[in-house]
């Protein structure tokens, strides 16, 4: 009795006790600080399985943020989006128009220890040239031969001149023992990343920290345990519950509003990303082929409110293919302002009346995702407010491509990921890249474009290159060929306490060698 | 008394005092009513959408709340429930034809058609239904009939197992061997004694598929292959909810996945009563 | 006995190539390609030819499959397009985690049914029958996808008793069979409550009393074990439709089964795997059968054995 009252007595007033509670504070941090080492695994998840850890395979985007972690790379991405030195020294030089020089950094080695020499990169590099059915291969049509010079530089020689090859120099280096190799265990394979892989589950991918790497040196993130979460519910849960750390994009967006102030233990970041939303259109249609259409659909289009609304504001509105962060992008462009009026103006002069009900009907194709399904609508309910009446066609994806490539599709809507390099310009609008044979699939055709895009491609002067591009984003954007409609935001539901963590353009992890817990 | 009433009177006599028969034909009742009188029910036509209503909770505008397009749910149920049963319906019949169909020839005449009939059915049995349905989808697109004759095409085995396994034991029992003896055509035998035989067993299995297709359809819409009309059934609508988080619009799932359960299970107790009623020994 | 099951498992043989030949034709209509999905958006048409020929999808579709059945004889399921890996590899690794699941839904769904139907056959017409069978009707009436969430948010994220999903420790096996065995416990149940109820009104119950057995052993030995007959059926039916039933609850909990490999195989266009999953999906539908067929012999010997 009298032992508890003694210390209360002396606390009695409230005074004391507001003067006491940042003591205590201290002393209950200090304790847990003293009591808990730092937490050095992570917990992540991606949302569909990891294909290969082969990187002469790895196309899809979770395979490829796996191999940046666990493979070194001639190249790579800064959190723009934009080309930096991998293992090489310094950038990559053009010595010839079709001639790149590439000198490997000092004391790379790989996690068994061996050193990575010129011959490693060149028997890497090789492998595409001599064996077609890698699923990379198809990135170095163009490449003839690897060439040592010494043993730490290299000659990559292209049949023509090539600028965005270059952004292609990502492939994890293999030792060219295994090179040689047709399959390879994942779990054998030295490589020369920070981490290195430790198991593969069916569900589960572990990573640990590469042992050749000095230990203060080391990334801080011990362990990182990858959990194959394919439900999106199942991964919010899993975020609420404490059993996952990290998520990035793969969460439904609705939820992120309240999502901090429900889950006081986590934490919503973003950054702009490499993704632009678009609307495209078969130009081969006698109705969307018409450039009056295009232009009253694009002033009809609230993109605003599509972002804030379903989008939760995560993505910009968006003028050209480049997003804001290349220093291609011709920021000069304006968007075509929301204005049904003059939308409506438009379509009455083009000959397109009102009708009863519309003016004319189209259909517009689009994928069964949830997100996409929902956009399609919000535009096709916007389009009707100036007489265009849009079927919405959700489509299972492999179809959905199959009709588009096919040319049997008015309009469709889609996104563009992940591009690095604005040859994307030559692949999606110059005539050789109609279907199969790239992705104009809006049989897009101008040959002031197609000359501009085979300059910018062969041209290797970054500067040049530059306003090049700009040139033929004014071009397309007088055309019309797509509608763009928004550069979406990458973003990510984390622990709250994980430090160093940021978002890359493209989506990657790399950032990860960097974070840590308090 | 009884003896006086013919066979349908007492079935029904029977089925007017059962609980469960009465329970289950209101809510199918009730359900009907919504589907027909749906335009004059809905308090917003059909396909109108405000985007800013996306999600919105139930409220004094919107009774039942908004889906993800900002379409009022009420009237989305409202025209659902006439896609759902329609779909239900249509299947069940389809299945329901072609299995009796099928089955009362592979039991009535037996022979080498009855075993390549069972082997089929073996076949369609143990080909996964889910995968029906999701090359289906894949091949002819996301639609109504897509689902409709997925379904359909493997729930035929059941039935034709089912009316063959009945044609069987009828066609040895006395009274059709009597008739047969006395020279009735094989159509007379088979319409005027072994498809009314068939029949009861056969209305229990329709009432519990129904109940099983409506189930059905809404998993398939759950996985993302169900019908993505312009209208959606009310499985549709459930299988839209799980792509949203049940903390963000608790309605969305509520609402249809009350209506499913209450509407299969009515239907299971009417299968039920229907099949205490139908039975000859009680 | 031995002849019966040869018979029997000849017997399947045909039905098993019936079902192959299906989805392979089945999956080559679907639209869409392969190679597109192994080589990414940029490949050139040059690319994807080269490794159409490759992996011998330009071949005539009859062909292929002629080509694909010949493998599978000689028990090579071939290899994944995407996952470049052989499809056995593939299907023994996920297998354990669909059949563990199906039984221990099986298992939940006995352990609830049977000492319900038990019961409530027994004091048919009591408060406790009504509310046995209220459940049963109801068990059935509930969408797998729509019970699965809330016991998630319930269990896990409510309580926080259970892990959300991933198959490890045994509390990650709770709430999925507890999902998938609630529609079979419900359907069970009502099984064995009739079965229970028309047994109870033989004679030779009415003999074991008048022995004077004690009434425990009246409904479990002479009652139940006559009773359990149809349910063995049932439960050999059920298991197949478990097993794909398995496709919608894997996809609710992150189970790495082979419904979740079918599905990713769709998807792809992954013909080998598809193809694969379906084959041991229906082989295992017919075996079990099989299976239930020679227990039922077991359990009433009167059951003579005819194919």
């Amino acid at each position: 009795m009298n032992f508890w009252r003694k210390p209360l007595r002396g606390l009695r007033s409230v005074k004391h006790i507001l003067a006491c509670w940042p003591w205590l504070y201290v002393l209950a941090l200090g304790s847990t600080e003293f009591a808990l080492a730092a937490r050095s695994d992570l917990r992540l998840s991606l949302e569909d399985s990891i294909r290969t850890f082969d990187p002469r395979q790895s196309v899809d985007a979770n395979s490829q943020y796996i191999e940046d972690l666990i493979h070194c790379s001639l190249i790579s991405f800064d959190p723009q989006g934009q080309l930096k030195t991998g293992i090489t020294a310094k950038m990559p030089v053009w010595v010839k128009p079709n001639i790149l020089e590439l000198t490997l950094k000092d004391g790379i080695r790989f996690n068994d220890g061996s050193p990575l020499t010129a011959a490693d990169v060149a028997a890497t590099y090789l492998a595409f040239v001599q064996d077609k059915s890698f699923a990379r291969s198809a990135s170095f049509n163009t490449l003839v031969k690897v060439e040592l010079t010494d043993s730490k530089t290299l000659r990559f020689e292209l049949k023509e001149a090539d600028a965005s090859f270059i952004s292609n120099l990502v492939v994890g280096i293999l030792p060219s023992k295994y090179a040689q190799e047709k399959q390879l265990d994942p779990l054998k394979t030295p490589s020369c990343g920070p981490y290195k892989l430790k198991s593969v589950d069916i569900n589960t991918i572990t990573l640990e920290v590469n042992p050749q790497i000095p230990v203060d040196q080391q990334p801080k993130l011990k362990t990182l345990e990858w959990k194959i979460v394919k439900n999106e519910k199942t991964r919010f849960a899993k975020l609420q519950t404490g059993e996952l750390d990290l998520v990035q994009n793969s969460i439904s967006r609705d939820t992120l509003k309240t999502i901090e102030r429900k889950n006081p233990q986590l934490r919503v970041i973003r950054s702009p990303a490499l993704k632009t939303s678009y609307l495209g259109f078969n130009l081969r249609d006698k109705l969307v082929g018409n450039p009056a259409i295009r232009e009253a659909m694009s002033h009809a289009i609230n993109r605003q409110e599509i972002i804030d609304i379903i989008l939760g504001g995560l993505a910009s509105p968006a003028t050209t293919l480049l997003p804001p962060n290349s220093p291609f992008q011709e920021s000069q462009l304006k968007s075509r302002p929301f204005d049904l009026e003059k939308a409506k103006s438009i379509l009455d002069a083009a000959g397109f009346p009102m009708k009863e009900d519309a003016r004319f009907e189209v259909s517009l194709k689009t994928t069964t995702d949830i997100t996409r399904l929902s956009v399609a609508k919000a535009i096709a309910s916007q389009l009707k407010k100036i007489g265009i009446k849009v079927i919405v066609e959700p489509m299972e994806w492999g179809r959905f491509k199959q009709d588009v490539d096919a040319g049997r599709v008015q309009i469709w809507s889609l996104t563009w990921v992940g591009f690095k390099d604005p040859d994307i310009y030559r692949h999606a609008f110059a005539s050789e890249s109609f279907p199969p044979n790239g992705a104009n699939r809006g049989w897009y055709s101008n040959p002031k474009l197609d000359e501009l895009l085979k300059k910018g491609r062969r041209t290797t002067d970054e500067k040049e290159r530059i306003s090049i591009y700009k040139e033929a984003q004014l071009l397309l954007d007088q055309d019309i060929p797509y509608i763009f409609l928004w550069h979406e935001d990458n973003f990510a539901v984390i622990n709250k306490q994980l430090e160093g963590f940021t978002l890359y353009a493209d989506g990657r992890y790399t950032s990860l060698t960097g974070a840590h817990f308090p | 008394m009884s003896t006086a009433l013919n066979p349908q009177q007492r079935v029904w006599q029977k089925l007017r005092i059962n609980p469960r028969f009465l329970l289950g034909l209101t809510v199918l009742g009730l359900t009907l009513f919504c589907a027909l009188g749906a335009p004059w029910l809905a308090r917003f036509p059909l396909g109108e959408a405000e985007l800013v209503d996306r999600l919105c909770a139930p409220g004094s505008q919107h009774w039942l709340g908004c889906d993800t397009e900002g379409q009022d749910i009420m009237t989305i149920m409202l025209y659902g429930a006439r896609i759902s049963l329609y779909v239900a319906l249509l299947t069940v019949t389809l299945s329901l034809s072609l299995g009796t169909f099928l089955g009362l020839i592979s039991g009535y005449w037996r022979g080498w058609f009855d075993v390549l009939l069972m082997r089929i059915v073996d076949i369609f049995m143990a080909f996964p239904g889910i995968l029906l349905a999701l090359t289906l989808t894949a091949i002819i697109g996301p639609s109504l009939y897509t689902v409709v004759f997925a379904i359909a095409a493997s729930g035929w085995t059941s039935t034709a197992r089912l009316v063959r396994g009945q044609v069987l034991s009828v066609r040895e029992r006395e009274f059709v061997q009597a008739s047969r003896a006395l020279g009735a055509s094989n159509r007379r035998l088979i319409f005027k004694h072994v498809l009314p035989a068939v029949l009861s067993p056969l209305v229990v299995h329709a009432t519990f598929s129904l109940s099983s297709v409506i189930i059905v359809e809404a998993g398939l819409s759950f996985l993302g292959f169900g019908a993505r009309d312009a209208i959606l059934t009310w499985g549709g609508l459930l299988g839209q909810a799980s792509q949203v988080e049940l903390d963000q619009a608790p309605h969305l799932a509520v609402i249809p996945g009350l209506a499913i359960f209450t509407l299969v299970m009515s239907l299971n107790l009417m299968g039920d009563a229907l099949r205490d009623a139908l039975d000859p020994r009680s | 006995m031995v002849v019966y099951i040869a018979k029997r498992l000849a017997s399947l043989i045909p039905v098993g190539l019936g079902v192959l030949l299906i989805v392979a034709f089945m999956i080559h209509l679907v639209p869409g390609d392969p190679v597109d999905a192994i080589l990414g958006d940029y490949a050139s048409q040059d690319d994807k030819n080269s490794l159409r020929h490759a992996l011998g999808l330009d071949l005539p579709v009859p062909q292929q499959l002629a080509a694909y059945v010949q493998d599978v004889a000689r028990g090579d399921l071939g290899s994944s397009l995407i996952f470049h890996k052989p499809v056995t590899q593939l299907l023994l690794e996920r297998m354990p985690a669909t059949v563990e699941l199906a039984i221990c839904s099986l298992l939940v769904a006995l352990a609830i049914s049977i000492p319900l139907g038990v019961i409530s056959a027994v004091k048919a017409g009591s408060s406790i029958d009504i509310v046995a069978m209220t459940f049963a009707v109801s068990g059935v009436a509930i969408p797998t996808f729509w019970l699965g969430p809330l016991l998630i948010l319930l269990f896990s994220i409510e309580l926080g008793w259970l892990p959300v999903s991933e198959r490890g420790s045994w509390q990650s096996y709770i709430l999925p069979s507890l999902s998938m065995g609630t529609a079979l416990a419900a359907a069970l149940s009502r099984m064995t409550r009739n079965s229970m109820l028309e047994t109870l009104k033989e004679d030779f119950i009415r003999t074991a009393r008048a022995k004077g057995c004690s009434e425990f052993r009246v409904i479990m030995q002479h009652a139940f074990r006559n009773a359990s007959l149809p349910l063995v059926t049932v439960i050999g039916l059920q298991f197949g439709v478990l097993l794909t039933g398995a496709i919608i609850t894997e996809r609710i909990f992150d189970w790495p089964g082979l419904g979740s490999l079918l599905i990713e195989g769709i998807g792809t266009r992954d013909y080998p795997v598809v193809q694969g999953c379906v084959l041991v999906f229906s082989s295992s539908y017919l075996l079990v059968n099989l299976l239930t067929d020679l227990t039922y012999s077991l359990v009433d010997p009167r059951i003579r054995l005819s194919p």
